[in-house]
């Protein structure tokens, strides 16, 4: 039976699906059985959806960027 | 704008048009850069990257997307960046495992019994509301100061997957590490995402 801490261990092989059939089959039994892994990969999921959904850089700041770069261009081409 | 007139106006050198693309993809070519040429040269290498991206747009081909293609240049600025350094500049090391590493490892340990089942299992999140959670400005904070916390590798292997949803291989072909390193560098990186949001959970603070 595999326990709390290879689930822990084996959470990012199992939400890609990389785990190979024998070891996904112990992951679903575990799951199964256990509500607090249950809610550690729920958990875990989330926190991973949350990073996806963060803001990037500012307009400001990629504008300022962008000005020095094409600037940059320019000049050189000269 | 749909993609094709967005790839149109970036082959003429539309001022808009790159700074979308600055805006988007700056921090990614950051990280992707630290771990091969470290934080001092990071930014500058990034800046070269971007003026070449600029000057061989008009010549896009489109045999790649326009994010592999990016990363490729930008991979070898970086990599001829750090050839040229590598014997005058000390990088930074990464290898050392940080304060972060140890902070996880204390989490991991303290988690479970010796029989290996839970003994401090994370306690219940707030999820009244998933989608008013994903807005909350002190959450997002907690999630940049995550990014910040990780290793560089961490951090590149992180943003590459997660962000910009590659595949493994095509994280291992642009970092050039190995598919098991990626994979427990990819580990490591969401464990600690996880545990200040847990922490963010248990006590309102990053």
């Amino acid at each position: 039976m595999l326990k709390c801490r290879e689930v822990v261990n084996q959470a990012s092989t199992y939400v890609d699906r990389e785990l190979n059939w024998k070891q996904a089959m112990s992951m679903g039994m575990h799951l199964l059985l256990c509500r607090k892994c249950r809610r550690f990969i729920q958990y875990f999921r989330l926190s991973i959806q949350m990073l996806i959904n963060r803001k990037t850089l500012s307009a400001e700041e990629a504008e300022a960027i962008t000005s020095k770069i094409i600037n940059n261009a320019l000049s050189n081409a000269k | 704008m749909d993609q094709d007139k967005f790839l149109e106006k970036l082959k003429t050198q539309d001022h808009q048009a790159f700074n979308q693309l600055v805006q988007e993809y700056h921090q990614l070519l950051l990280a992707v850069a630290r771990p091969v040429v470290g934080e001092i040269w990071a930014e500058e290498v990034v800046q070269e990257a971007w003026l070449s991206i600029f000057r061989a747009l008009p010549k896009f081909q489109e045999r790649s997307s326009l994010k592999t293609w990016m990363l490729t240049i930008l991979k070898n600025e970086a990599f001829g960046r750090y050839r040229k350094e590598s014997r005058t500049v000390s990088l930074d090391s990464q290898s050392d495992p940080d304060q972060q590493d140890v902070r996880l490892d204390e989490w991991l340990h303290n988690a479970f019994a010796n029989d290996g089942h839970w003994q401090n299992a994370p306690g219940e999140w707030d999820l009244s509301s998933p989608e008013a959670l994903l807005q909350e400005e002190q959450l997002q904070r907690c999630i940049e100061h995550t990014l910040n916390i990780l290793n560089a590798d961490q951090k590149a292997v992180f943003l590459l997957r997660e962000q910009e949803q590659l595949d493994m291989d095509e994280v291992c072909n642009i970092l050039e590490i190995s598919h098991s390193n990626a994979r427990v560098l990819l580990h490591r990186a969401r464990m600690k995402l996880f545990q200040v949001i847990d922490h963010y959970q248990e006590t309102g603070e990053c």
